[in-house]
């Protein structure tokens, strides 16, 4: 029990680390409402939907997924100023470390979310449901699992240089092959058969539709996507775990990364 | 823990490569309860993978090592508990700050509440950290920053107490608190083990030091043991009333328990021997012989520094010549 508290006490750190950082959060929650709402309006008098309601679930997953993304940077920094190996000497085993990370970056992911849906809120009435709600448990695990890339970018980026590079790489190309700013119907138009798989099944899609069927009354159908959304964050959740799990061990056994 | 169940701290066989390099190549030691340890070692005698193995940070590559009992490799959530390390260079997140540190510290350690403020507030003004207490880490100063790693320790007290290079960056009058506060911390019942290449820092508070090089004890001993385990460690500066003539060189030389005799000046030599007390009676019976009367004798025992360089590979005579 004790241990426990200890995995979530180093959540907590962490996650408070990613709130400290002021300027980049505010930074972030600029550039997040300023797109919800310069491109939502625009677009909304060239498409022939309403893309406000399209757009907006839109910006508030690519948030979540910036800010669930950012326990990488934490790791990194982490590794590189040796706070890591401080975590490895408390009371509690390398797998709470390992979680604790993933946590922080579930919560972190999912509030940052939450104060985007906050703000669609006033423009959009149907979001202020319980459906919404309800979807937020579901909105945890996913930052989880995009926290899982994160991971894996931790892995393979030995420097600090690489991460940012391959950071900003996966992000924009996440963000790209995704229905965030395009239904699928267009994507589909213009993308092989190959990548329109990759976009329908990309978590970024799944959260992003999910909050559409919400914000489009239809509860049921919010439902129905909640499974493969399950089912892809907890596979990317499970990438997390063995990564993160590995580059602690090598931290313990080389002294480094 | 049977043989060694005097010991807080007790290795076997102890030893972690990194490729074909040995960081620590067979360590077999151990730290009784309740002593202060001091590791005493150039750069890269293996000092601090030591300490970063014994605290689980590392895990080694063959061997292992028991702390309060516990293993190292099979055990290590209850050497976590017992055993707490201050690192060389302060680990801290630059926006964090140094109450919220050392609050996050304590309650990993299961401080609650009033107990852990109390604990933290103490601390910190001890460590004469309290005004800084709300700085972010970044803008704490070096010296300002090590204390803090250091004070770590002091919130929770764990029965193994490492510190690696803990004074450090920090300035004299910082050196002398904290070297008091880790003399305290022995003495309310912690194992302290703390790895320097300071000598002084070895001299104000080791029960028993240790000498480490590529990775290998080369000796563990009381300061006084070390000191007298060396050859030719006590200095003693003779004047004469007469001048130094070569048969007077002659005569000390052949004197027992000399093992270098030179001529400082005109009337005076300086000599390097095995134990002076009981040189010293030899030597004036010698000298006596010749109708020589010594009119000045002084004595001067190795300084720790001596100890280090004979220990770690130049005769101590060297760096007296």
């Amino acid at each position: 029990m004790s241990q426990f508290r200890g995995m979530l006490r180093i959540a907590r750190v962490d996650l408070s680390y990613f709130f400290r950082t002021k300027w980049l959060l505010g930074t972030l929650i600029g550039l997040n409402v300023t797109d919800m709402f310069v491109v939502g309006i625009v677009y909304k008098g060239m498409m022939s939907i309403n893309y406000f309601d399209f757009y907006a679930p839109g910006v508030i997953i690519t948030g979540l997924f910036f800010a669930s993304f950012d326990v990488g940077r934490r790791v990194h920094l982490g590794l590189t100023e040796g706070v890591s190996q401080y975590y490895l000497t408390l009371p509690v085993s390398l797998n709470e470390v390992v979680m604790a990370h993933l946590i922080s970056a579930g919560l972190g992911g999912a509030i940052y979310a939450g104060i985007l849906t906050g703000v669609a809120m006033a423009f959009i009435p149907q979001l202020a449901t319980l459906s919404t709600l309800l979807l937020i448990p579901f909105m945890f695990i996913l930052a989880m699992g995009l926290a899982g890339i994160a991971a894996v970018l931790n892995l393979f980026s030995k420097t600090g240089d690489r991460y940012w590079v391959f950071a900003d790489g996966l992000q924009t190309a996440l963000v790209s092959l995704s229905t965030i700013a395009y239904p699928l119907t267009i994507v589909s138009s213009y993308l092989p058969p190959a990548l329109v798989t990759f976009v329908e099944y990309n978590p970024l899609s799944q959260g992003a539709e999910a909050l559409r069927t919400v914000i489009n009354g239809a509860p049921s159908s919010a439902v129905f996507n909640l499974p493969a959304l399950l089912l892809t964050s907890l596979a990317l959740l499970a990438v997390g775990v063995v990564s993160y799990r590995h580059v602690f061990t090598e931290l313990r056994d080389a002294g480094k990364l | 823990m049977s043989s060694s169940s005097e010991n807080s701290v007790q290795t076997f066989n102890l030893t972690k490569s990194y490729g074909e390099a040995k960081a620590l190549d067979s360590l077999t030691l151990g730290v009784r309860r309740g002593e202060i340890l001091v590791i005493l070692g150039p750069n890269g005698s293996g000092k601090t993978t030591f300490l970063h193995l014994i605290s689980t940070v590392l895990r080694p590559t063959s061997g292992t090592a028991t702390v309060m009992g516990y293993d190292i490799v099979k055990q290590p959530l209850k050497v976590r508990e017992s055993i707490g390390i201050s690192f060389q260079d302060p680990r801290g997140f630059w926006r964090h700050k140094p109450y919220h540190i050392l609050s996050f510290h304590a309650s990993m350690y299961g401080l609650r509440g009033e107990e852990r403020s109390k604990a933290v507030e103490d601390t910190l003004k001890d460590f004469e950290l309290w005004q800084s207490r709300n700085k972010r880490f970044m803008e704490l100063s070096g010296g300002q920053a090590k204390r803090l790693e250091v004070a770590k320790l002091f919130v929770h007290r764990p029965d193994v107490a490492v510190f690696d290079e803990p004074t450090a960056m920090v300035d004299l009058e910082g050196k002398r608190m904290i070297w008091d506060m880790i003399r305290q911390l022995r003495e309310k019942g912690s194992t302290v083990i703390v790895a320097t290449n300071e000598v002084r820092e070895a001299e104000y508070l080791a029960d028993r030091i240790c000498i480490m090089k590529d990775g290998k004890e080369l000796v563990m001993e009381s300061l006084m043991t070390l000191k007298d385990s060396i050859t030719g460690g006590d200095v003693v500066d003779l004047e004469m009333s007469a001048p130094v003539s070569e048969e007077i060189l002659r005569a000390v030389r052949d004197v027992p328990g000399t093992v270098r005799a030179l001529q400082g000046g005109e009337r005076s030599l300086r000599t390097f021997v095995n134990r002076s007390e009981d040189w010293l009676p030899l030597m004036m019976t010698a000298m006596q012989g010749l109708g020589v009367r010594v009119s000045s004798i002084r004595v001067s025992e190795p300084s720790l520094d001596d100890v280090f360089l004979h220990y770690t590979g130049k005769e101590v005579v060297q760096s007296h010549a």
